[in-house]
């Protein structure tokens, strides 16, 4: 039987103590069996009983090095706004998901979008605010 | 595949949120920051960044924060505070806090930057 694929338009990556989770919008009924696949850069699959694979895009290069390093992750799963299933799934390392890392592309759209709204001085402006909320932040 | 260990619902409730991610996550954001920071510039992006909490819905506001520090690191910079999982906590945790702030704002002559390290305190002490 064919996996259907669905790209997952937002998650949250939550954290218990040492306890990494994922929560998603998923409305598929009950989980029996699952598999978790990472190749330790943009993207993740999670496989659901052998039916639908989720692809969560766009990880945070800062998770992406806590992800690497896992063994196992929680899957919080919200259906309608209400926790609907919560498993523990092992994190497969596997070497290369055929996904497009369009992280630094959809930054850098995101901030061409960002200039084209507030004109080159204010986005200057912008940009050397948080610089210096960065600087005030490292002291 | 493997068979999943199931865990309890009520426990979900013990994780904070440390980062967002999908393929939503920067659509639209720039256009959204730019709104906000236009209104709100002279009290720099700290507060643009919570008051798109406060007036947005909660979702949105969140989407549009993490992506303005997501390009700040992108850009070599941190926007938060140094922190990333205390910024997040902060972010998601200071919702109130940051409606009150807003209104605040409005109302008063408050002293902004002591205010805004309040409520990165208050977060950062929640995330605890």
């Amino acid at each position: 039987m064919a996996v259907e694929k669905v790209l997952v338009d937002e998650f949250d990556i939550l954290k218990n103590g040492d306890q990494y989770a994922i929560g998603f919008d998923v409305d598929d009924g009950p989980i029996f069996d699952a598999d978790f696949m990472y190749d330790g850069r943009n993207c993740a699959i999670l496989t659901r009983n052998n039916k639908k694979a989720f692809l969560l895009p766009n990880i945070n290069p800062d998770a992406r090095k806590i992800l690497s390093k896992l063994d196992s992750i929680v899957i919080i799963e919200r259906t309608k706004g209400e926790v609907s299933n919560v498993y523990e799934v092992e994190v497969r390392h596997v070497e290369n998901i055929p996904y497009p890392d369009t992280f630094q592309e959809d930054v850098n759209k995101m901030l061409d979008e960002l200039k084209a709204e507030l004109g080159e001085k204010e986005f200057g402006e912008l940009m050397k605010t948080i610089a210096q909320e960065y600087k005030k932040d490292k002291k | 595949m493997s068979d999943v260990k199931k865990l309890s619902k009520s426990g979900t409730n013990r994780f904070v949120e440390y980062a967002k991610g999908g393929y939503n996550l920067f659509k639209g954001t720039g256009k959204e920051i730019a709104t906000v920071f236009k209104e709100t510039k002279q009290f720099g992006p700290k507060v643009a960044i919570e008051n798109s909490l406060a007036r947005r819905e909660k979702v949105h506001g969140e989407r549009a924060a993490v992506a303005v520090s997501v390009a700040a690191t992108a850009c070599g910079l941190w926007v938060m505070t140094g922190n990333p999982a205390c910024g997040y906590i902060a972010l998601t945790c200071g919702a109130t806090a940051a409606a009150e702030f807003a209104m605040a704002i409005k109302g008063n002559n408050i002293n902004v930057e002591r205010e805004i390290k309040d409520i990165y305190k208050k977060a950062s002490n929640n995330s605890r």
